[in-house]
Protein backbone atom coordinates (compact mmCIF):
# COMPACT_ATOMS: atom_id res chain seq x y z
CA UNK A 1 0.00 0.00 0.00
CA UNK A 2 1.12 3.44 -0.76
CA UNK A 3 1.86 6.30 1.47
CA UNK A 4 -1.00 8.35 0.90
CA UNK A 5 -1.46 11.52 3.19
CA UNK A 6 -5.40 12.51 2.84
CA UNK A 7 -6.79 16.14 3.78
CA UNK A 8 -10.51 16.99 4.38
CA UNK A 9 -12.17 20.46 4.00
CA UNK A 10 -14.99 20.75 6.14
CA UNK A 11 -17.57 23.45 6.03
CA UNK A 12 -20.81 23.11 7.69
CA UNK A 13 -22.52 26.52 8.85
CA UNK A 14 -23.92 25.42 12.36
CA UNK A 15 -20.70 22.97 12.65
CA UNK A 16 -22.13 19.54 12.32
CA UNK A 17 -20.60 16.29 11.02
CA UNK A 18 -22.40 14.73 9.04
CA UNK A 19 -22.52 10.92 9.44
CA UNK A 20 -21.66 9.70 6.15
CA UNK A 21 -18.64 11.75 6.55
CA UNK A 22 -17.61 10.07 10.03
CA UNK A 23 -18.26 7.28 8.22
CA UNK A 24 -15.37 7.95 5.23
CA UNK A 25 -12.83 9.52 7.86
CA UNK A 26 -12.68 5.86 9.97
CA UNK A 27 -12.84 4.08 6.81
CA UNK A 28 -9.95 6.26 5.61
CA UNK A 29 -8.14 5.63 9.42
CA UNK A 30 -7.82 1.99 8.35
CA UNK A 31 -5.83 2.98 4.87
CA UNK A 32 -3.47 5.37 6.30
CA UNK A 33 -2.63 7.21 9.57
CA UNK A 34 -1.98 10.76 8.06
CA UNK A 35 -5.74 12.22 7.70
CA UNK A 36 -6.15 16.01 8.67
CA UNK A 37 -9.94 17.40 8.77
CA UNK A 38 -9.87 20.92 8.99
CA UNK A 39 -12.74 22.64 9.34
CA UNK A 40 -14.07 26.31 9.72
CA UNK A 41 -16.29 25.22 12.67
CA UNK A 42 -16.62 21.56 13.17
CA UNK A 43 -18.20 21.04 17.29
CA UNK A 44 -16.44 19.74 19.88
CA UNK A 45 -18.27 16.62 19.81
CA UNK A 46 -17.42 16.10 16.58
CA UNK A 47 -14.19 16.37 16.65
CA UNK A 48 -14.10 13.96 19.38
CA UNK A 49 -15.78 11.72 17.29
CA UNK A 50 -13.07 12.11 14.55
CA UNK A 51 -9.95 11.89 16.74
CA UNK A 52 -9.29 8.40 16.75
CA UNK A 53 -8.92 8.41 12.59
CA UNK A 54 -7.66 11.96 12.12
CA UNK A 55 -5.83 15.03 13.41
CA UNK A 56 -8.44 17.73 13.61
CA UNK A 57 -7.72 21.56 12.73
CA UNK A 58 -10.39 24.32 13.50
CA UNK A 59 -9.80 27.34 11.81
CA UNK A 60 -11.74 30.57 11.03
CA UNK A 61 -13.94 30.34 8.27
CA UNK A 62 -12.31 32.45 4.98
CA UNK A 63 -10.80 31.38 2.05
CA UNK A 64 -13.51 28.62 1.22
CA UNK A 65 -12.28 24.69 1.04
CA UNK A 66 -8.61 26.05 -1.10
CA UNK A 67 -7.44 27.58 2.20
CA UNK A 68 -8.59 24.85 4.20
CA UNK A 69 -6.31 22.50 1.53
CA UNK A 70 -3.61 24.89 2.14
CA UNK A 71 -3.76 24.11 5.96
CA UNK A 72 -3.64 20.65 6.10
CA UNK A 73 -0.80 20.33 3.58
CA UNK A 74 0.54 22.20 5.82
CA UNK A 75 -0.34 20.32 9.08
CA UNK A 76 1.06 16.80 7.41
CA UNK A 77 4.56 18.88 7.33
CA UNK A 78 7.17 16.86 5.17
CA UNK A 79 5.27 15.79 1.93
CA UNK A 80 8.57 13.39 1.55
CA UNK A 81 6.77 10.96 3.60
CA UNK A 82 4.27 10.29 1.41
CA UNK A 83 3.95 8.70 -2.09
CA UNK A 84 0.45 10.70 -2.87
CA UNK A 85 -1.94 13.47 -1.27
CA UNK A 86 -5.34 13.04 -1.56
CA UNK A 87 -7.70 16.13 -1.27
CA UNK A 88 -10.90 16.28 -0.83
CA UNK A 89 -13.74 18.64 0.60
CA UNK A 90 -17.26 18.05 2.44
CA UNK A 91 -19.92 19.12 -0.52
CA UNK A 92 -20.63 15.80 -1.38
CA UNK A 93 -22.00 12.86 0.50
CA UNK A 94 -19.84 9.73 0.68
CA UNK A 95 -22.55 6.76 0.51
CA UNK A 96 -19.69 4.22 0.22
CA UNK A 97 -16.34 4.96 1.48
CA UNK A 98 -14.71 1.64 0.18
CA UNK A 99 -15.81 2.04 -3.40
CA UNK A 100 -14.86 5.85 -3.62
CA UNK A 101 -11.27 4.77 -1.80
CA UNK A 102 -11.12 2.02 -4.10
CA UNK A 103 -11.74 4.33 -7.70
CA UNK A 104 -9.18 6.96 -6.55
CA UNK A 105 -6.64 5.27 -4.78
CA UNK A 106 -7.01 1.80 -7.24
CA UNK A 107 -6.86 4.03 -10.71
CA UNK A 108 -4.87 2.45 -13.25
CA UNK A 109 -3.60 5.18 -15.41
CA UNK A 110 -0.90 7.60 -15.92
CA UNK A 111 -1.83 10.43 -14.59
CA UNK A 112 0.14 13.21 -12.13
CA UNK A 113 -2.97 14.63 -10.86
CA UNK A 114 -6.44 12.84 -10.50
CA UNK A 115 -10.00 14.21 -9.73
CA UNK A 116 -12.72 12.22 -9.60
CA UNK A 117 -14.32 14.11 -12.14
CA UNK A 118 -13.05 16.91 -14.67
CA UNK A 119 -15.13 19.41 -16.46
CA UNK A 120 -14.58 21.72 -19.69
CA UNK A 121 -17.02 24.95 -18.70
CA UNK A 122 -14.91 27.77 -18.63
CA UNK A 123 -11.53 25.18 -19.60
CA UNK A 124 -10.49 21.88 -18.93
CA UNK A 125 -10.34 21.03 -15.26
CA UNK A 126 -10.11 18.94 -12.50
CA UNK A 127 -13.17 19.29 -10.06
CA UNK A 128 -11.59 20.51 -7.20
CA UNK A 129 -14.05 18.94 -4.21
CA UNK A 130 -11.74 15.53 -4.99
CA UNK A 131 -8.48 15.71 -6.30
CA UNK A 132 -5.29 13.21 -5.43
CA UNK A 133 -1.89 14.26 -6.11
CA UNK A 134 -1.12 11.02 -6.87
CA UNK A 135 2.82 11.21 -7.75
CA UNK A 136 6.09 11.89 -6.08
CA UNK A 137 7.15 13.73 -9.16
CA UNK A 138 4.48 16.12 -8.69
CA UNK A 139 4.49 16.14 -4.50
CA UNK A 140 7.99 17.12 -4.90
CA UNK A 141 7.44 19.29 -8.22
CA UNK A 142 8.27 23.40 -7.51
CA UNK A 143 5.21 23.54 -8.95
CA UNK A 144 3.89 22.38 -6.10
CA UNK A 145 5.58 23.76 -3.56
CA UNK A 146 5.33 27.32 -5.47
CA UNK A 147 0.91 26.45 -6.50
CA UNK A 148 -0.07 26.18 -2.09
CA UNK A 149 3.01 27.95 -0.96
CA UNK A 150 2.22 31.12 -2.91
CA UNK A 151 -1.68 30.70 -2.77
CA UNK A 152 -3.44 33.55 -0.45
CA UNK A 153 -7.15 33.31 0.58
CA UNK A 154 -9.47 34.38 -1.16
CA UNK A 155 -13.33 34.31 0.08
CA UNK A 156 -15.66 34.77 -3.20
CA UNK A 157 -16.66 31.65 -4.22
CA UNK A 158 -16.66 32.61 -8.29
CA UNK A 159 -13.17 33.63 -7.92
CA UNK A 160 -12.01 30.88 -6.20
CA UNK A 161 -13.30 28.34 -8.73
CA UNK A 162 -12.28 30.66 -11.68
CA UNK A 163 -8.50 31.10 -9.98
CA UNK A 164 -8.00 28.14 -7.93
CA UNK A 165 -10.44 25.41 -9.03
CA UNK A 166 -9.55 25.27 -13.08
CA UNK A 167 -6.22 27.72 -12.12
CA UNK A 168 -4.88 24.53 -10.49
CA UNK A 169 -5.24 22.40 -13.43
CA UNK A 170 -3.88 24.85 -15.50
CA UNK A 171 -0.87 25.60 -13.57
CA UNK A 172 -0.03 21.98 -13.56
CA UNK A 173 -0.55 21.49 -17.20
CA UNK A 174 1.78 24.46 -17.74
CA UNK A 175 4.40 22.89 -15.91
CA UNK A 176 3.96 19.49 -17.69
CA UNK A 177 2.20 17.27 -15.24
CA UNK A 178 -0.80 15.01 -16.50
CA UNK A 179 -4.07 14.19 -15.34
CA UNK A 180 -6.81 12.40 -15.60
CA UNK A 181 -10.39 11.57 -14.08
CA UNK A 182 -11.45 8.63 -12.62
CA UNK A 183 -15.16 8.89 -13.27
CA UNK A 184 -15.83 9.17 -16.98
CA UNK A 185 -19.34 8.97 -18.22
CA UNK A 186 -20.11 6.20 -20.13
CA UNK A 187 -21.50 7.28 -24.03
CA UNK A 188 -25.22 7.00 -22.92
CA UNK A 189 -24.47 8.77 -19.75
CA UNK A 190 -22.86 11.73 -22.09
CA UNK A 191 -26.09 11.25 -23.93
CA UNK A 192 -28.06 11.89 -22.00
CA UNK A 193 -26.05 14.60 -19.98
CA UNK A 194 -26.69 16.33 -23.67
CA UNK A 195 -30.38 16.42 -23.71
CA UNK A 196 -30.40 17.21 -20.02
CA UNK A 197 -28.48 20.04 -20.96
CA UNK A 198 -30.30 21.17 -24.36
CA UNK A 199 -33.68 20.76 -22.75
CA UNK A 200 -32.77 22.97 -19.68
CA UNK A 201 -31.55 25.30 -21.99
CA UNK A 202 -28.04 25.74 -19.92
CA UNK A 203 -26.91 24.08 -23.41
CA UNK A 204 -27.12 25.45 -26.76
CA UNK A 205 -27.32 23.35 -29.62
CA UNK A 206 -24.92 24.09 -32.49
CA UNK A 207 -25.44 24.56 -36.34
CA UNK A 208 -29.06 24.09 -36.62
CA UNK A 209 -29.58 26.26 -39.43
CA UNK A 210 -30.66 24.42 -42.77
CA UNK A 211 -33.16 21.41 -43.17
CA UNK A 212 -32.81 17.67 -42.26
CA UNK A 213 -31.57 16.08 -39.11
CA UNK A 214 -28.92 18.19 -36.73
CA UNK A 215 -26.11 16.44 -35.06
CA UNK A 216 -26.18 16.72 -31.48
CA UNK A 217 -22.43 16.57 -30.41
CA UNK A 218 -21.51 13.83 -27.47
CA UNK A 219 -18.37 15.91 -26.45
CA UNK A 220 -20.79 19.13 -25.71
CA UNK A 221 -21.18 16.85 -22.50
CA UNK A 222 -18.10 18.09 -21.11
CA UNK A 223 -19.60 21.45 -20.70
CA UNK A 224 -22.19 19.99 -18.39
CA UNK A 225 -21.19 19.42 -14.61
CA UNK A 226 -20.91 16.16 -14.56
CA UNK A 227 -21.88 16.01 -10.44
CA UNK A 228 -25.56 17.19 -11.86
CA UNK A 229 -25.87 15.74 -15.19
CA UNK A 230 -24.41 12.46 -14.58
CA UNK A 231 -25.33 11.62 -11.04
CA UNK A 232 -26.84 8.47 -11.28
CA UNK A 233 -23.25 7.19 -13.09
CA UNK A 234 -21.37 8.54 -10.30
CA UNK A 235 -23.52 7.65 -7.86
CA UNK A 236 -23.67 3.87 -9.14
CA UNK A 237 -19.98 3.74 -9.58
CA UNK A 238 -18.59 6.31 -6.71
CA UNK A 239 -20.76 5.97 -3.99
CA UNK A 240 -21.24 9.56 -3.90
CA UNK A 241 -23.35 12.36 -4.93
CA UNK A 242 -23.02 16.06 -4.55
CA UNK A 243 -25.07 18.15 -2.51
CA UNK A 244 -25.96 20.84 -4.14
CA UNK A 245 -27.46 19.08 -6.98
CA UNK A 246 -30.95 17.91 -4.17
CA UNK A 247 -30.35 20.72 -1.99
CA UNK A 248 -30.56 23.62 -4.75
CA UNK A 249 -30.50 22.36 -8.22
CA UNK A 250 -29.17 25.32 -9.95
CA UNK A 251 -29.88 23.57 -13.27
CA UNK A 252 -33.24 22.43 -12.68
CA UNK A 253 -32.96 18.47 -13.69
CA UNK A 254 -35.29 16.36 -12.86
CA UNK A 255 -34.57 14.68 -10.04
CA UNK A 256 -38.12 12.61 -9.31
CA UNK A 257 -35.77 8.69 -8.97
CA UNK A 258 -33.20 9.52 -6.95
CA UNK A 259 -34.80 8.70 -3.57
CA UNK A 260 -35.66 5.25 -5.27
CA UNK A 261 -31.87 5.10 -6.08
CA UNK A 262 -30.95 5.77 -2.75
CA UNK A 263 -33.09 3.29 -1.60
CA UNK A 264 -32.31 0.27 -3.54
CA UNK A 265 -28.96 0.46 -1.47
CA UNK A 266 -28.03 -0.07 2.46
CA UNK A 267 -27.93 2.95 4.22
CA UNK A 268 -27.92 5.29 1.55
CA UNK A 269 -31.45 6.79 2.24
CA UNK A 270 -30.36 7.28 6.15
CA UNK A 271 -26.96 9.00 5.05
CA UNK A 272 -28.44 10.79 2.57
CA UNK A 273 -30.86 12.26 5.00
CA UNK A 274 -28.48 12.90 7.63
CA UNK A 275 -26.51 15.00 5.08
CA UNK A 276 -29.69 16.86 4.59
CA UNK A 277 -30.41 17.91 7.60
CA UNK A 278 -31.31 21.34 7.74
CA UNK A 279 -28.63 23.41 9.78
CA UNK A 280 -29.91 24.31 13.04
CA UNK B 1 -67.10 25.71 -21.17
CA UNK B 2 -67.54 23.03 -18.86
CA UNK B 3 -66.67 22.71 -14.90
CA UNK B 4 -68.60 21.08 -12.12
CA UNK B 5 -69.44 22.37 -8.65
CA UNK B 6 -66.79 25.59 -8.33
CA UNK B 7 -65.43 27.90 -10.97
CA UNK B 8 -61.54 28.20 -9.95
CA UNK B 9 -59.54 31.66 -10.15
CA UNK B 10 -57.53 30.88 -13.42
CA UNK B 11 -60.72 30.13 -15.09
CA UNK B 12 -62.77 33.17 -13.75
CA UNK B 13 -60.46 35.22 -14.99
CA UNK B 14 -60.54 33.92 -18.37
CA UNK B 15 -63.85 34.20 -18.39
CA UNK B 16 -63.82 38.06 -17.08
CA UNK B 17 -61.43 38.41 -19.89
CA UNK B 18 -64.03 37.60 -22.65
CA UNK B 19 -66.74 39.70 -21.20
CA UNK B 20 -64.27 42.52 -20.75
CA UNK B 21 -63.48 41.77 -24.60
CA UNK B 22 -67.38 42.04 -25.25
CA UNK B 23 -67.55 38.60 -26.42
CA UNK B 24 -70.70 36.49 -26.33
CA UNK B 25 -69.89 33.76 -23.12
CA UNK B 26 -71.46 30.42 -23.18
CA UNK B 27 -70.27 28.30 -19.87
CA UNK B 28 -71.60 24.74 -19.55
CA UNK B 29 -71.68 23.41 -16.04
CA UNK B 30 -72.16 20.16 -14.31
CA UNK B 31 -75.16 21.16 -12.37
CA UNK B 32 -76.72 24.73 -11.21
CA UNK B 33 -74.64 24.47 -8.03
CA UNK B 34 -72.38 27.16 -6.30
CA UNK B 35 -70.79 27.95 -9.91
CA UNK B 36 -73.97 28.64 -11.44
CA UNK B 37 -74.64 31.22 -8.77
CA UNK B 38 -70.85 32.72 -9.35
CA UNK B 39 -71.86 34.11 -12.58
CA UNK B 40 -75.21 35.41 -11.84
CA UNK B 41 -75.68 38.95 -13.56
CA UNK B 42 -72.26 38.44 -15.32
CA UNK B 43 -73.97 38.29 -18.57
CA UNK B 44 -72.66 34.82 -19.29
CA UNK B 45 -75.31 32.26 -20.22
CA UNK B 46 -74.86 29.15 -18.42
CA UNK B 47 -76.12 25.75 -19.38
CA UNK B 48 -75.82 22.63 -18.41
CA UNK B 49 -74.74 19.03 -19.24
CA UNK B 50 -74.87 16.03 -16.55
CA UNK B 51 -72.80 13.01 -16.64
CA UNK B 52 -69.80 11.98 -18.09
CA UNK B 53 -69.47 13.69 -21.43
CA UNK B 54 -66.71 14.58 -23.92
CA UNK B 55 -65.07 17.50 -25.01
CA UNK B 56 -66.66 18.36 -27.97
CA UNK B 57 -70.23 17.04 -26.48
CA UNK B 58 -70.21 19.51 -23.97
CA UNK B 59 -68.99 22.28 -26.76
CA UNK B 60 -71.86 20.96 -28.69
CA UNK B 61 -74.46 21.49 -25.61
CA UNK B 62 -72.48 25.21 -25.64
CA UNK B 63 -73.39 25.60 -29.17
CA UNK B 64 -76.76 24.81 -28.91
CA UNK B 65 -77.31 27.27 -26.55
CA UNK B 66 -75.21 30.05 -28.24
CA UNK B 67 -77.96 29.93 -31.43
CA UNK B 68 -76.79 29.72 -34.73
CA UNK B 69 -73.40 31.30 -34.71
CA UNK B 70 -73.47 32.77 -38.49
CA UNK B 71 -72.89 36.13 -37.17
CA UNK B 72 -70.15 35.94 -35.47
CA UNK B 73 -66.42 37.10 -36.63
CA UNK B 74 -64.45 34.54 -34.49
CA UNK B 75 -65.71 31.16 -32.33
CA UNK B 76 -63.62 30.02 -29.45
CA UNK B 77 -64.60 27.02 -28.09
CA UNK B 78 -62.45 25.82 -24.87
CA UNK B 79 -62.17 23.79 -21.65
CA UNK B 80 -60.72 24.08 -18.32
CA UNK B 81 -57.91 21.78 -18.79
CA UNK B 82 -55.44 24.58 -18.72
CA UNK B 83 -54.64 27.62 -17.07
CA UNK B 84 -54.14 31.16 -18.83
CA UNK B 85 -52.16 33.13 -16.72
CA UNK B 86 -52.94 35.87 -19.02
CA UNK B 87 -55.98 35.29 -20.21
CA UNK B 88 -56.31 38.90 -22.48
CA UNK B 89 -52.53 38.07 -23.40
CA UNK B 90 -54.31 34.62 -24.76
CA UNK B 91 -56.69 36.55 -26.45
CA UNK B 92 -54.60 38.97 -28.37
CA UNK B 93 -52.33 36.18 -29.70
CA UNK B 94 -55.32 34.09 -30.14
CA UNK B 95 -56.93 36.92 -32.82
CA UNK B 96 -53.60 37.72 -33.70
CA UNK B 97 -52.60 34.59 -35.24
CA UNK B 98 -55.62 32.41 -36.25
CA UNK B 99 -56.38 35.17 -38.52
CA UNK B 100 -54.84 33.24 -41.44
CA UNK B 101 -56.19 30.19 -40.48
CA UNK B 102 -60.20 29.03 -40.68
CA UNK B 103 -59.97 26.65 -37.91
CA UNK B 104 -56.93 27.30 -35.60
CA UNK B 105 -55.82 25.28 -31.91
CA UNK B 106 -53.26 26.80 -29.47
CA UNK B 107 -51.43 23.40 -30.27
CA UNK B 108 -51.29 20.65 -32.50
CA UNK B 109 -49.75 17.19 -33.04
CA UNK B 110 -48.58 16.87 -36.91
CA UNK B 111 -47.94 13.29 -36.47
CA UNK B 112 -48.90 10.06 -37.21
CA UNK B 113 -51.24 12.77 -38.48
CA UNK B 114 -52.58 16.35 -38.15
CA UNK B 115 -54.57 16.64 -34.50
CA UNK B 116 -55.74 19.88 -33.31
CA UNK B 117 -56.06 19.74 -29.55
CA UNK B 118 -59.68 20.85 -29.07
CA UNK B 119 -58.90 22.54 -25.35
CA UNK B 120 -58.28 25.84 -27.67
CA UNK B 121 -59.93 26.32 -30.34
CA UNK B 122 -60.56 29.14 -32.84
CA UNK B 123 -62.90 29.46 -36.15
CA UNK B 124 -61.56 32.96 -37.79
CA UNK B 125 -64.34 34.52 -40.40
CA UNK B 126 -68.06 33.96 -41.04
CA UNK B 127 -67.24 31.39 -43.43
CA UNK B 128 -65.45 29.40 -41.36
CA UNK B 129 -68.52 29.46 -38.88
CA UNK B 130 -71.48 29.09 -41.47
CA UNK B 131 -70.77 26.31 -43.48
CA UNK B 132 -72.40 23.17 -44.40
CA UNK B 133 -69.07 21.23 -42.60
CA UNK B 134 -69.04 23.41 -39.61
CA UNK B 135 -72.85 22.30 -38.72
CA UNK B 136 -72.35 18.92 -39.41
CA UNK B 137 -69.63 18.56 -37.21
CA UNK B 138 -71.44 20.45 -34.29
CA UNK B 139 -75.00 20.15 -34.81
CA UNK B 140 -75.37 16.33 -35.26
CA UNK B 141 -73.39 13.42 -33.31
CA UNK B 142 -70.12 13.47 -35.99
CA UNK B 143 -67.52 13.00 -34.48
CA UNK B 144 -65.84 12.86 -30.68
CA UNK B 145 -62.23 13.02 -31.34
CA UNK B 146 -59.62 15.66 -31.94
CA UNK B 147 -58.18 13.51 -35.11
CA UNK B 148 -62.18 13.15 -36.20
CA UNK B 149 -62.49 16.59 -35.71
CA UNK B 150 -58.89 17.85 -37.51
CA UNK B 151 -59.63 15.40 -40.66
CA UNK B 152 -63.53 16.70 -40.93
CA UNK B 153 -62.55 20.54 -41.30
CA UNK B 154 -59.20 19.74 -43.53
CA UNK B 155 -61.47 17.61 -45.79
CA UNK B 156 -63.69 20.26 -46.01
CA UNK B 157 -60.87 23.07 -47.48
CA UNK B 158 -60.60 24.37 -43.95
CA UNK B 159 -57.26 26.16 -43.48
CA UNK B 160 -56.16 24.60 -40.24
CA UNK B 161 -53.19 25.10 -37.81
CA UNK B 162 -51.63 25.61 -34.80
CA UNK B 163 -51.38 29.04 -32.88
CA UNK B 164 -47.80 27.90 -31.55
CA UNK B 165 -45.29 27.33 -34.00
CA UNK B 166 -41.98 25.75 -32.77
CA UNK B 167 -39.18 26.37 -35.28
CA UNK B 168 -36.10 23.97 -35.49
CA UNK B 169 -34.60 24.66 -32.08
CA UNK B 170 -37.16 24.00 -30.07
CA UNK B 171 -38.13 21.51 -31.73
CA UNK B 172 -34.53 19.96 -30.95
CA UNK B 173 -35.56 20.86 -27.20
CA UNK B 174 -38.94 19.11 -27.22
CA UNK B 175 -37.46 16.11 -28.77
CA UNK B 176 -34.29 15.85 -26.07
CA UNK B 177 -36.68 16.72 -23.62
CA UNK B 178 -38.76 13.44 -24.69
CA UNK B 179 -35.57 11.76 -24.71
CA UNK B 180 -34.37 12.45 -21.63
CA UNK B 181 -37.55 11.18 -19.68
CA UNK B 182 -37.57 7.93 -21.44
CA UNK B 183 -40.55 9.43 -23.41
CA UNK B 184 -39.13 8.70 -26.86
CA UNK B 185 -36.40 5.73 -27.08
CA UNK B 186 -32.91 6.72 -28.06
CA UNK B 187 -31.34 5.17 -30.64
CA UNK B 188 -27.48 4.23 -30.44
CA UNK B 189 -25.00 7.32 -31.40
CA UNK B 190 -23.08 7.36 -34.23
CA UNK B 191 -19.31 7.74 -32.74
CA UNK B 192 -19.65 11.02 -30.87
CA UNK B 193 -22.63 12.36 -32.63
CA UNK B 194 -26.39 11.74 -32.02
CA UNK B 195 -28.58 12.50 -34.96
CA UNK B 196 -31.75 14.02 -34.14
CA UNK B 197 -34.64 15.02 -36.66
CA UNK B 198 -36.39 17.69 -35.89
CA UNK B 199 -39.43 16.73 -38.03
CA UNK B 200 -40.06 14.00 -35.21
CA UNK B 201 -41.01 16.38 -32.71
CA UNK B 202 -44.49 16.61 -34.76
CA UNK B 203 -45.17 13.70 -32.72
CA UNK B 204 -44.96 14.71 -29.19
CA UNK B 205 -47.31 16.68 -27.45
CA UNK B 206 -46.74 20.44 -27.36
CA UNK B 207 -48.45 20.85 -24.03
CA UNK B 208 -46.07 18.19 -22.37
CA UNK B 209 -43.21 18.67 -24.58
CA UNK B 210 -42.64 22.22 -25.69
CA UNK B 211 -44.52 23.50 -22.44
CA UNK B 212 -41.61 25.97 -22.03
CA UNK B 213 -42.89 27.55 -25.42
CA UNK B 214 -46.59 27.57 -24.57
CA UNK B 215 -46.08 29.36 -21.42
CA UNK B 216 -43.68 31.71 -22.58
CA UNK B 217 -45.74 33.11 -26.14
CA UNK B 218 -49.58 31.95 -24.97
CA UNK B 219 -49.04 31.87 -20.67
CA UNK B 220 -50.49 28.88 -21.11
CA UNK B 221 -49.76 25.63 -18.69
CA UNK B 222 -52.05 22.13 -19.59
CA UNK B 223 -52.95 21.11 -15.98
CA UNK B 224 -52.35 17.60 -16.92
CA UNK B 225 -49.00 18.41 -17.15
CA UNK B 226 -48.78 20.27 -13.53
CA UNK B 227 -51.23 17.45 -11.87
CA UNK B 228 -50.22 14.30 -13.61
CA UNK B 229 -47.23 14.76 -15.64
CA UNK B 230 -47.80 11.41 -17.73
CA UNK B 231 -44.53 11.25 -19.43
CA UNK B 232 -42.39 12.48 -16.55
CA UNK B 233 -41.30 15.30 -18.34
CA UNK B 234 -39.12 17.50 -16.51
CA UNK B 235 -40.92 20.43 -15.03
CA UNK B 236 -39.05 21.41 -12.18
CA UNK B 237 -38.49 25.02 -13.56
CA UNK B 238 -42.02 24.68 -13.62
CA UNK B 239 -43.03 23.96 -10.34
CA UNK B 240 -40.43 26.63 -9.04
CA UNK B 241 -41.72 29.05 -10.93
CA UNK B 242 -45.35 28.42 -10.07
CA UNK B 243 -44.40 28.26 -6.49
CA UNK B 244 -42.21 31.86 -6.44
CA UNK B 245 -44.37 33.81 -8.80
CA UNK B 246 -46.86 36.16 -7.32
CA UNK B 247 -50.21 35.18 -7.42
CA UNK B 248 -49.45 32.13 -9.69
CA UNK B 249 -49.36 28.92 -7.14
CA UNK B 250 -53.37 29.87 -6.55
CA UNK B 251 -54.26 29.34 -10.27
CA UNK B 252 -53.50 25.62 -9.91
CA UNK B 253 -54.30 24.91 -6.25
CA UNK B 254 -58.10 26.31 -6.85
CA UNK B 255 -58.30 24.50 -10.26
CA UNK B 256 -59.34 20.91 -8.73
CA UNK B 257 -63.52 21.70 -9.38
Amino acid sequence: MLNTAVVIAHYDPAGRLAAHLQRFVAHLGSLTRHVVFVSTGLSDAGAARLAPHARVVVRDNYGYDFWSYKVGIEALGDLAAFDRLWVLNSSFIIFDPALLCDRLLQWQGEADLLGLTQSADCGPHLQSYCIAFRTRRVLESRAFARWWGQMTPISDRLQVILQYEIGMSQHFARAGFSSGAAFVPTTAERLTAVFRGIETRNLKVAAIAGEGPVRLQLRDAELLNPTHYAWEGLLERCGILKLELPRDNPHHLELRTLRARLATKPSYLELYEDALTPAR
Amino acid sequence: MRCQRHVPQGLSRLLSALTQADAEVVLILADAGPAAQQFAGSGIRIGYAAGRQTRQQLFRAGLKLLGRPEALSQLILCDDSFVALNPTQLLAQTAARAAQLDLAALTMLEAPEPCLQSYWLSFAGQRAVSSAAFSHWWYTDAGDSDVALTRHFLGAGYRVGSLLRLDRSERIVALCRAHACGALPVASPQGDTFLLDPAAAGQLDPTMFAWDRLLAEFGVVALRLVEENPSAVNIVKLRSWIAAAPGVAPLFETHAC
